[in-house]
């Protein structure tokens, strides 16, 4: 099972889901397949899921995905279990697990023939967990997760490939402002205040 | 904290080690909610990396209302290196910070919150143990 393919059927089915990608695999694939300008790009390994966390308590009725990396992940385990204490049914948690660390090219994610990310998730308290490795069982499930309502842990165990060669074309504050205004536009919010700030 | 979680129109997220606080808050500021991060000067320590790449690098705002301990007056041993290593760490990653050492001065917080979204990065109020530990027995909590 490829990322991109993975990612191609969530892209359609993306609507007004607020979408953070973790710094690596993840974010690369999503901007390779999307140029997606409205996604937030963390690019800081280690922070995706406390930030999506955040995110979906502070905005519980629009979806939020978070494409989350194994090596992000196990950067950050102890963020599992404040996921799982709160499990927002909003939240989407979605680890792209290729056993490697993709854009520095391919070095293995420590353990990770024998890590389950989806039975930590299950062991930490999270009550929907699942893990894919074929691109038809992914798609067969994937509109009963994105429609629950309920909170999903989902790992695709994915192929290991090289990264793609489509940098995300911004970063820093303008990746802040990129989001920010995006997300005033679409849930009718102020994020920054009259000043910008 | 108690208190924290009864207000209801606050939610509490308690994590397993301090960076996700900064995690957490971010999410919170970007969807529009007010968020704060308590933690006590080891927990800045350990959440150098997110401030550096996240905070600082993204410009995105940042409230801690932190502990200030391993003063002079402070006996614990467990608490010296924080205050050894502690404010020049924030020193180094260009952190402002400010200290509240009398109960009366309590009312700064909200324009001290206001002062971390002007300036766009972390901004460290501390909090003394005699301001933490007010109307409670001196030396309960360690």
């Amino acid at each position: 099972m490829r990322t991109s393919d993975c990612f191609r059927l969530l892209a359609q089915r993306r609507h007004k889901a607020l979408v953070v990608c973790t710094l690596g695999t993840a974010m690369g694939e999503w901007y390779a397949m999307t140029r997606d300008d409205e996604a937030f790009h963390m690019h800081a390994m280690g922070l995706a899921a406390s930030f999506a966390l955040g995110l979906a308590l502070a905005r519980p009725s629009t979806p939020v995905w978070l494409l989350d990396s194994d090596g992000g992940l196990a950067m950050s385990l102890g963020s599992m279990l404040a996921e799982a204490r709160h499990q927002p049914a909003n939240l989407v948690h979605f680890v792209v697990d290729n056993g490697c660390y993709q854009i520095i090219g391919g070095y293995p994610v420590v353990n990770a023939d024998q890590t389950d990310f989806a039975s930590m998730a299950k062991a930490a308290g999270m009550r929907r967990t699942c893990r894919f490795e074929g691109l038809q069982d992914f798609a067969g499930e994937l509109d009963n997760i994105l429609t629950a309502g309920k909170h999903s842990f989902v790992v695709l165990n994915v192929e290991a490939e090289s990264a793609p060669n489509v940098p995300v074309p911004f970063e820093g504050p303008e990746l802040k402002y990129r989001f920010g205004r995006h997300v005033e536009r679409q849930e009718k919010i102020v994020v920054f205040g009259p000043h910008g700030y | 904290m108690v208190r924290v979680d009864q207000d209801p129109e606050m939610i509490q997220v308690r994590v397993a080690r301090e960076p996700e606080a900064v995690g957490v808050c971010a999410g919170a500021f970007f969807g529009g909610v007010s968020a704060c991060a308590f933690m006590g000067i080891a927990g800045l320590l350990a959440s150098g990396h997110e401030f550096a790449l996240f905070n600082n690098a993204h410009q995105v705002p940042l409230f801690i209302l932190a502990s200030l301990r391993g003063t002079l007056e402070d006996p614990r041993t467990y608490q010296v290196a924080q205050g050894m290593h502690g404010l020049a760490y924030l020193d180094a990653l260009e952190i402002q910070y400010m200290t509240i050492e009398e109960i009366d001065r309590l009312p700064l917080i909200p324009a001290a919150y206001q002062r971390s979204k002007l300036v766009k990065r972390p901004l460290v109020c501390f909090l003394t143990k005699r301001v933490l530990f007010h109307g409670i027995e001196e030396n309960r909590g360690g």
